[in-house]
């Protein structure tokens, strides 16, 4: 094997660090506890430079990077805590859009997107269907050249400040499930379309989204009609292996690590020279490498135009189980002074490992459970037999 | 960046894989078991393939193959379980090729007419403990405080009893003369025996794996293949998400130390841990998930389990390779022992 | 007798108990606190059955095995904190009961349960007293988890049933008097409303026993093939056809007996073997300690108050299940940590405590697997104790030979 980066990778990735270096803030940082976890000066500098088209392939008008600089740049702006999930979100709409949409969204909206003015988010999800998601319900209706949207979408992260929903319909409800499906984009300032806030327990926010008899023509069809599976697969192509988060933990772990350094116990020591606090620092340490080693993976697979999807599944299954561990560890770590959140003045860090640890358990759940990824890898790494 | 092995690597893989099928079936590793826990007929096979040699230069006879490709056989040899100290021969091979001054030395090791090993631990009072192959090494590279040391000896074909049957012994060293090269060279085989033996349990694991799936695929009961439980597959997915993650960086690792990357030791500790704890893990669910054929000596699952345990024991405690790993990245503790623990 | 009216305060019982093992019995001191159960040599592990068998017996003579059974079944028809001050004691000591003891335990309280009173009369006294044991004939090549799919056919011959089937996994089969066994009386019904529950007596002709190797070498359990096997109508306990219920009494205690826990618990070992090679001084290794101290004490007392509970004749509080399982935990985990402890040396070498970490890792798995596998006791657990639904899949009523095999 062969584990070096191709030189134009290295040199984008200095280009990265230099690039947060001079546009990544504390404020966008902590911009983020108003629950939206999007910088809106960021990313409007990351499209001045093209980046969020990167992963797409020219021919599609895409950036044309290739994965590794995805991965790259995914890296980077992770371990410098940049707020991503607006821009990895807008990121995959343009994608599924410039490999399905027609030509007047591909005209109108997608350079929207890539220059950053406008928002995209996902509208998978419904009350009734989360990990099944071929179950939804939403129900779209032909009528002349308009379709009818009605029905509820839940976990819309992001609606309230976006342009557009990327939203998952039932056109067919006498086929089998995945045969019945149709995918629109949505202008979220359409008439009909309801937006309520979902808090949840850890700082970022979501939405609860309601369509009622919404009007919309036949031109914001994405793919073809009883097509949305193989949108679906696009959607989950990109965001399981070049948009996910595969490191979420070393910012815990540098903070851990800062904490093991500087804080005094009662005996006068720092936790830094107790063995079992290094063991721990350690273990995260090589969990992290692990991760790593799967992100490269994925990236070289997808390189080689691999379609991988079980190496993603093993990915964020590893990635997000182990930053559960890590947040848990180093919470316990601080002890009483890990509870002090944010809003504390004087929170190590800005109650960093305590921010991280409520958001922990959300990245085992969202964009697929690590039991359905446990399914995936049974399935089909190991040709289990399906258990229906 | 290439994380799937190249074509030639598929080549040795491949080669050696239909190798080992054929001369080294559980039968075999049973009956060494028996013996010394080394076959002498397997290794004189392996030696007629060139592997004893395969990663030292032509010009003592070896076939300057790379340590990836050293590690590729590692991990076939590790899916079989193979009782031959390949391994160890290759990493003290190149140890002493390094050092320098031995060239015949090296040229028998090369063709594998003499069988060496690498003692992990320093030597106490002239006698290596439970060196891995002692029982039938006649070289036996030792390090000490100040680099590495070459003891030549009979070895005296007794093994002391363990648990995975390897052929481990104690060796008087008291003859051993230096290597040159220092710390340098030490570290650095250690490291290559580290990173490779990662590789060997990645082998072990993904074995483990397989043998408990298709006996998934073949057991009913409740009226259906066992292998429909969930609880049998999110064990198995743990298992092969852990080794799966385990042998990118035992290759990344092995990949760091050929090419001189400055985190080649780093990443070779931390390879070893892993893939050592993802190996014990897998062995332990294939047990489990056999049920009572688990725990019967007839079935193979029970031979795995057993040598996940012991390799990297023969290193020592796993909580000082921790430790070890700790030092070199935050600095040494500033405590006294009496402070705060004893590693 | 009633709880509430003893002749004797646990004061005096606890007094007279140790005087009399103070002087009849081993201080455990004395003894080799690494010796492990487990017998590679079919001689010695013949010389173990029948030394603890014994002991049983001499228990028995000394008034002290079934101090809360009824006593017209030669049990003592005590208050049951006399059996747990007994256990108490007996702790401190070498000499133990063994597998007699255990099935005492597991097929005692189903007797007392199903069977007839003429069988109660016959069985339990020499049950009590070991001078009958007996082994368990449940598991099949292919029921194993699933029980109740059981194929052994026992057809009926007048006044008899006529037995043909393999069963295996049978522990102590080769040295057992008697055994008690599950077979197959009607194929017609569904799986568990078809079988029947016997007492087989093992020098019957037809009972064939061949002892199979373990993972550690030991040879505890056995196949044992029946082939026209007769066994008289009499010796069927509780109803023909209703021997599954019988069957999850025996499997209930099972669970209980064996999350019991051994007499001694391997954090005792395990903190010598720290202190001897300074870990007790490592934090990490003192933190794996305590935890597995911690959890030895709260599955101690779980099983203390499900022992209880069982010896008053009332419902457990909890599912025995649960402390099986957290025993199979604590063993997996003492298992590693002992290795861990010992490092190279708990590799190789011929030191009692070497002997001893290398059983302690896989000895676990008898109980992970034995008598119930883990996933399994889950399930149980999942369903009964949590209410949750079955998974789906399992044919229930369906007859048992119209059953795909
Ligand atoms: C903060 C947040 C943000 C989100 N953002 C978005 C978004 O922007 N757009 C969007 O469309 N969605 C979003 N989601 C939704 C997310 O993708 C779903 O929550 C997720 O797919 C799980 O679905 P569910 O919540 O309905 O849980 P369920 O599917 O009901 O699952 C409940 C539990 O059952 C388990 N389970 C389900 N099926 C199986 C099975 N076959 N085998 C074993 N276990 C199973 C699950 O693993 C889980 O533990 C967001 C969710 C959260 C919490
Ligand atoms: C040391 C030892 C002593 C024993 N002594 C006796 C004895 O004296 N008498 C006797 O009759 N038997 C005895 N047994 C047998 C024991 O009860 C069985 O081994 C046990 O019930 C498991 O059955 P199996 O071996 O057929 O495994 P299987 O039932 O084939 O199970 C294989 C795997 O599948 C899993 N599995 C099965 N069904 C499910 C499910 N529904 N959901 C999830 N997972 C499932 C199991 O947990 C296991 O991991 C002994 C076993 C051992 C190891």
């Amino acid at each position: 094997m062969d584990f070096s980066f191709p030189p134009q990778a290295e040199t984008f990735r200095s280009e990265v660090q230099a690039f947060l270096a001079e546009h990544l803030n504390e404020d966008m940082i902590r911009a983020t506890h108003d629950g939206t976890i999007h910088a809106p000066a960021l990313h409007a500098a990351m499209a001045d430079r093209g980046w969020l088209s990167g992963p797409v392939p020219a021919e599609l008008g895409g950036g044309g990077r290739s994965a590794l600089e995805s991965v790259v740049l995914n890296e980077e702006m992770q371990l410098a805590r940049a707020p991503i999930d607006a821009m990895a979100v807008t990121i995959v709409v343009a994608a599924i859009l410039l490999e399905h949409a027609n030509d007047t969204v591909k005209e109108t909206v997608v350079p929207r997107l890539l220059d950053g003015t406008a928002l995209g988010c996902f509208g998978y999800t419904e009350p009734e269907s989360g990990s099944d998601v071929a179950a939804a319900a939403t129900k779209a209706v032909r009528d002349g050249d308009e379709w009818v949207i009605n029905g509820a979408k839940m976990w819309t992260t992001m609606a309230h400040i976006a342009d557009y929903v990327i939203l998952l319909t039932r056109t067919d409800p006498e086929v089998p499930k995945h045969k019945g499906l149709t995918f629109f984009l949505v202008p979220l300032d359409t008439p009909g379309i309801e937006i309520r806030p979902v808090p949840t327990m850890a700082t970022e926010r979501s939405n609860a989204t309601f369509y009622d008899d919404v009007r919309l023509s036949d031109q914001w069809r994405i793919g073809e009609v009883n097509g949305g599976w193989a949108v679906m697969k696009t959607a989950l192509k990109y965001e399981r292996g070049i948009a996910g988060g595969q490191f979420p933990s070393p910012p815990v772990i540098d903070a851990a690590v800062d904490w093991a350094r500087t804080h005094v116990r009662p005996d006068g020591t720092h936790p830094i020279d107790d063995p079992a606090v290094r063991e721990r620092l350690m273990r995260a340490l090589i969990d992290v490498e692990v991760c790593r080693g799967f992100a490269y993976h994925c990236a070289d697979l997808a390189n080689e135009g691999a379609m991988f999807g079980v190496e993603g599944s093993m990915t964020k299954l590893f990635a997000s189980e182990s930053y559960k561990r890590h947040c848990r560890d180093f919470h316990d770590l601080m002890g009483a002074e890990g509870l002090l959140t944010h809003e504390a003045v004087d929170a190590h860090l800005g109650g960093r490992i305590e921010e991280n640890l409520r958001h922990s358990p959300v990245t085992a759940i969202y964009g697929g459970t690590s039991e359905i990824n446990r399914n995936l890898v049974a399935e089909v790494h190991l040709g289990l037999p399906r258990i229906r | 960046m290439r994380t799937r092995l190249s074509d030639d690597e598929l080549a040795v893989r491949d080669a050696f894989q239909s190798f080992f099928q054929n001369e080294c079936s559980p039968a075999v590793v049973r009956a060494a078991a028996e013996d010394t826990g080394f076959d002498p007929h397997l290794w004189e096979a392996l030696a007629a393939m060139g592997a004893p040699g395969m990663a030292l230069a032509e010009s003592v006879g070896g076939a300057e193959a790379t340590l990836s490709d050293l590690a590729v056989v590692a991990e076939v040899a590790g899916a079989h379980l193979a009782p031959v100290p390949l391994i160890e021969h290759a990493v003290a091979a190149r140890a002493i090729h390094r050092a320098g001054g031995h060239d015949d030395l090296v040229g028998e090791l090369a063709a594998g007419t003499k069988l060496a090993t690498l003692a992990l631990r320093p030597p106490i009072d002239q006698t290596a403990r439970l060196v891995p192959a002692g029982a039938v090494a006649d070289v036996v590279v030792v390090p000490t405080v100040d680099g590495l040391m070459v003891s030549e000896g009979t070895p005296s074909k007794l093994r002391i009893p363990n648990t995975a049957d390897l052929p481990l012994a104690d060796r008087d060293v008291s003859n051993a003369a230096p290597l040159s090269g220092g710390t340098t060279n030490r570290e650095q085989a250690l490291d290559e025996w580290r990173a490779l033996t990662a590789v060997a349990y990645v082998g072990l694991a993904r074995q483990a794996i397989e043998i408990g799936v298709n006996y998934a695929k073949e057991r009913t009961q409740f009226d259906v293949l066992i292998g429909t439980f969930q609880a049998l597959q999110h064990g198995y997915a743990d298992a092969a998400t852990q080794v799966e993650g385990g042998r990118l960086l035992a290759y990344r690792a092995v990949w760091a130390l050929e090419t001189g990357q400055p985190d080649g030791s780093r990443l070779a500790g931390m390879a070893l841990l892993f893939a050592a704890q993802a190996a014990r893990f897998a062995t332990d669910r294939s047990l489990q998930y056999h049920g009572g054929y688990g725990f019967s000596e007839e079935y193979d699952i029970q031979l795995f389990h057993r040598h996940a345990t012991a390799w990297t024991l023969q290193l020592g405690e796993p909580a000082l390779e921790y430790a070890r790993l700790a030092d070199a990245e935050f600095g040494a503790r500033t405590v006294s022992a009496d402070q705060g623990g004893a590693a | 007798m009633a709880e509430d009216q003893p002749v004797e305060s646990p004061e005096e019982f606890r007094t007279r108990v140790a005087a009399w093992y103070a002087a009849n019995a081993t201080p455990r001191q004395e003894t080799d606190p690494w010796a492990v159960n487990l017998q590679t040599d079919p001689a010695e592990a013949a010389k173990h059955f029948e030394t603890s068998r014994q002991w049983q017996a001499k228990l028995a003579d000394a008034g002290l095995m079934g101090l809360a059974w009824p006593a017209e079944y030669g049990g003592g028809g005590g208050p049951g904190w006399m059996t747990r001050i007994e256990r108490e004691i007996s702790r401190d000591y070498e000499e133990y009961t063994g597998f007699a003891g255990a099935t005492t335990a597991m097929l005692g309280p189903a007797l007392l349960r199903h069977a007839s009173e003429e069988q109660k009369q016959t069985f339990l006294p020499a049950l009590l007293s070991a001078r009958l044991t007996f082994c368990q004939l449940f598991s099949e090549p292919g029921a194993g988890s699933d029980l109740a799919s059981l194929g052994t056919r026992a057809v009926r011959d007048g006044d008899e049933f006529v037995l043909n089937g393999q069963k295996v996994w049978n522990s102590a089969a080769q040295f057992c008097d008697w055994a008690f066994v599950l077979v197959r009386t009607d194929p017609d019904a569904p799986k568990h409303r078809g079988i029947t529950f016997l007492l087989l007596d093992m020098k019957s002709p037809g009972v064939e026993v061949r002892p199979l190797v373990q993972i550690n070498r030991a040879t505890h359990f056995n196949e044992v093939f029946l082939t026209d096997v007769r066994v008289p109508v009499a010796n069927v306990i509780g109803e023909i056809n209703e021997g599954w219920s019988v069957a999850r009494t025996v499997l209930a205690n099972e669970a209980a007996f064996i999350g019991g826990g051994p007499k001694a618990p391997a954090s005792d070992n395990l903190r010598s073997l720290a202190r001897e090679s300074g870990a007790d001084k490592h934090p990490v290794l003192r933190q794996s300690l305590a935890d597995l101290i911690t959890r030895e004490r709260v599955v101690g007392w779980m099983g203390e108050q499900i022992q209880a509970a069982i010896r008053r004749g009332e419902m457990p509080p909890m599912d025995p299940g649960l402390i099986k399982l957290m025993t199979a935990d604590i063993r997996a985990r003492s298992g590693t940590l002992a290795m861990e402890l010992r490092g190279a040396a708990g590799l190789a070498g011929d030191e009692p405590e070497t002997f001893w970490a290398q059983s302690e890792l896989v000895g676990r798995f008898a109980i992970s697997i034995g008598g119930g596998t883990n996933e399994v006791l889950r399930n149980n657990l999942g369903e009964r104790a949590l209410g949750l639904p079955r998974e789906p899949g399992f044919s229930k009523d369906q007859p048992w030979k119209d059953i795909p095999r």
